[in-house]
């Protein structure tokens, strides 16, 4: 009779096992998805609304950030697979933390600029910089400026990149560092002469306060992007290789959907920004949508995967002591065009 | 006589204190005013104006996902929370700390160490260890209000009347006795004190649990703020927080007059 009872459990057991695996199986992977309260942020939010993630088989849970530090400490604490971060954010994660690089989200250099005040010298002077034609200023005019902006960001980038290109070094001019929305406060108020901007301030201040933009990073030649960066966690786990595949594959799609219709995107960007508590004009949400484009399928086929980030901000972060030189080359190890390729997006 | 000559004279009638009270908050008003009106710095200090109806307007306007009354929901849950780990934690602590010369070696000193640890200085450690949901943040305001509960148990339990020790004695009562009935009685409005400031405390700290990743709550108002340079959300989350630290402070008072009455009484 025990045998029998015996055998009766281990089957009702197996029964529930099986039970209880078909059921997992037919429950789409959870990815958990960090994204930013600004432009990057919302196509993923219409991939959930439209339900685009369950229907390609995974299923979005996504947490807002307004920077992309607390979304690689996320990252690190295991509640998260993968965010959409900046650049600045990106290179601690890929030498810090061993996260990949996956996808590109879309060109994140415009709006990254220096933006002075109209009265100074510097702003009538223009084209005297051959290899930079596109930028305003030359050294006589610069040197001695007070700039106002977040020491290590792509902001100073920026400004370093300006100086080098009218024959100065950081050291001919006053780089003030202060935190970015201090730093427009500040200039707002009369201090400093130059603003080390990014989108969020550098657009109004054109448009609405008759600010002169010097020089932005496209001005340049050089490029940010914004990019997918997923936990090394993640990326090894099957499943979730899985459903990061599918997630980039809508993500390349709705970037077309948002390239082709401005007027959605301005919409949709102006929504999130509400949503998050904030406010943008409409004329400086159509500006901003403008000016970065997303990645579509073609453009990411087209593109040489990581080529930017890797090019202009591995050197500076180096510079700028925020990473050690031995970590370069993990740096470039972690920018990972696998998930590319899973999603047919790459060859 | 010279007493009652003093309480009279500071205490004033009941009418004076409510219109000094007015004549304050109107000259504060004034002052806000002036600032905001004048030169450069008003484009990003709104008046009072401004605020004060943007406030009132939150309550039916969302900010962000949530209208004013679920912002204060939230930041009252997380500090509710966080509050009770405290009060778990730290009254038993500052008793066996009190009533135990073992129990004070082994906490006393560690206690001493973290004791003066800034709230803010422990989101790092926060995140790293419960990561950016809401443990981190029941875990900030639990270490804020930790630290006042504590060390108002152990001086309440600490300096009870011996005189009521030496009673509670000789009418035969036992330690355990004595603890119950003599030591934690004695010593319960200072440790009601302690609850009291601790819960100013954890509600001011919800703001730095709120930096942590947050969607909503007070806190998340003023730092949404500052990351969009709004000073209006700022100044409106502010009053937020100003206006329920209010109304708490004022909710504790009574409970303090019903749960201490025989000790006010006494004085």
């Amino acid at each position: 009779m025990k045998r029998i009872t015996a055998a009766a459990l281990s089957l009702v057991f197996v029964f529930v096992a099986c039970c209880a695996d078909v059921r997992a199986g037919d429950e789409p992977v959870l990815l958990k998805v960090g994204i930013l309260d600004g432009w990057t942020g919302f196509p993923t939010k219409y991939v959930v609304d439209q339900g685009l993630d369950r229907a390609n088989g995974f299923r979005i849970e996504y947490m807002v950030f307004s920077s992309g530090a607390p979304a690689n400490e996320a990252m690190v604490a295991g509640e998260l697979d993968c965010a959409i971060i900046g650049g600045g954010a990106t290179i601690p994660a890929l030498a810090n933390l061993n996260a990949k690089m996956i996808y590109e989200t879309n060109n994140d250099t415009a709006g990254l600029s220096l933006i002075a005040r109209p009265e100074l010298d510097c702003t009538k002077v223009s084209g005297e910089v051959a290899e930079f034609p596109k930028i305003l200023g030359n050294a006589e005019t610069v040197r001695n400026l007070n700039i106002l902006g977040p020491n290590g960001t792509l902001q100073y980038f920026c400004a370093l990149k300006y100086t080098e290109a009218l024959g100065l070094t950081t050291e001919d001019v006053n780089f003030i560092s202060m935190d970015a929305n201090q730093a427009y406060q500040a200039f707002m108020l009369g201090e400093g002469d130059v603003f080390a901007a990014t989108n969020n301030h550098s657009f109004t201040l054109v448009q609405d306060e008759g600010m002169v933009m010097l020089a932005d990073l496209d001005s340049l030649d050089c490029a940010a992007t914004a990019q997918v960066v997923c936990s090394d966690r993640a990326f090894n786990d099957p499943a979730k290789f899985k459903a990061l595949t599918a997630y980039i594959k809508v993500l390349a799609q709705v970037a077309d959907v948002m390239n082709n219709d401005l007027d959605l995107a301005t919409k949709s960007y102006m929504d999130w920004i509400s949503l998050n508590g904030g406010s943008r004009p409409e004329s400086v949400a159509r500006s901003i949508m403008a000016t970065k484009p997303y990645y579509g399928p073609k453009e990411t086929a087209e593109r040489e995967f990581g080529k930017d980030l890797l090019d202009n901000f591995v050197e500076f972060f180096i510079m700028t002591e925020q990473i050690e030189p031995e970590q370069r080359d993990q740096i470039a190890a972690n920018v990972r065009d696998d998930v590319l390729k899973a999603a047919g997006l790459k060859k | 006589m010279k007493n009652d000559l003093l309480k009279k004279r500071f205490r004033g009638s009941h009418l004076e204190v409510v219109i000094f009270s007015i004549i304050s908050v109107a000259i504060f008003l004034c002052i806000w005013w002036a600032i905001s009106t004048g030169g450069r710095i008003g484009r990003f200090f709104p008046n009072p104006a401004i605020v004060i109806e943007r406030f009132f307007q939150s309550f039916v306007v969302p900010i962000g996902r949530n209208t004013m009354w679920g912002h204060i929901f939230f930041s009252l849950q997380r500090v509710v929370i966080g509050y009770l780990l405290a009060v778990a934690i730290g009254i038993p602590l500052g008793l066996i700390m009190a009533c135990s010369r073992l129990g004070k070696a082994i906490f006393m000193p560690l206690f001493s160490i973290v004791r003066p640890i800034p709230g803010l200085a422990w989101i790092p450690l926060a995140i790293l260890w419960f990561g950016v949901g809401e443990n981190s943040k029941y875990f900030l305001i639990c270490m804020t209000a930790l630290v006042g509960i504590t060390i108002q148990t152990f001086y309440g339990a600490l300096y009870v009347d011996p005189v009521l020790l030496g009673a509670g004695r000789m009418l035969g009562a036992n330690r355990v006795q004595l603890f119950v009935n003599v030591v934690i009685p004695s010593a319960f409005p200072q440790i009601f004190a302690g609850l009291q400031g601790s819960f100013a405390n954890a509600w001011c700290a919800v703001i730095a649990a709120e930096m942590i990743r947050s969607d909503e709550g007070t806190g998340w108002i003023i730092f949404n703020g500052m990351n969009s340079t709004n000073t209006q959300q700022i100044l409106v989350g502010m009053v937020a927080i100003g206006m329920v630290g209010y109304v708490i402070a004022e909710l504790l008072k009574v409970l303090e007059r019903k749960l201490c009455a025989w000790k006010i009484q006494g004085q």
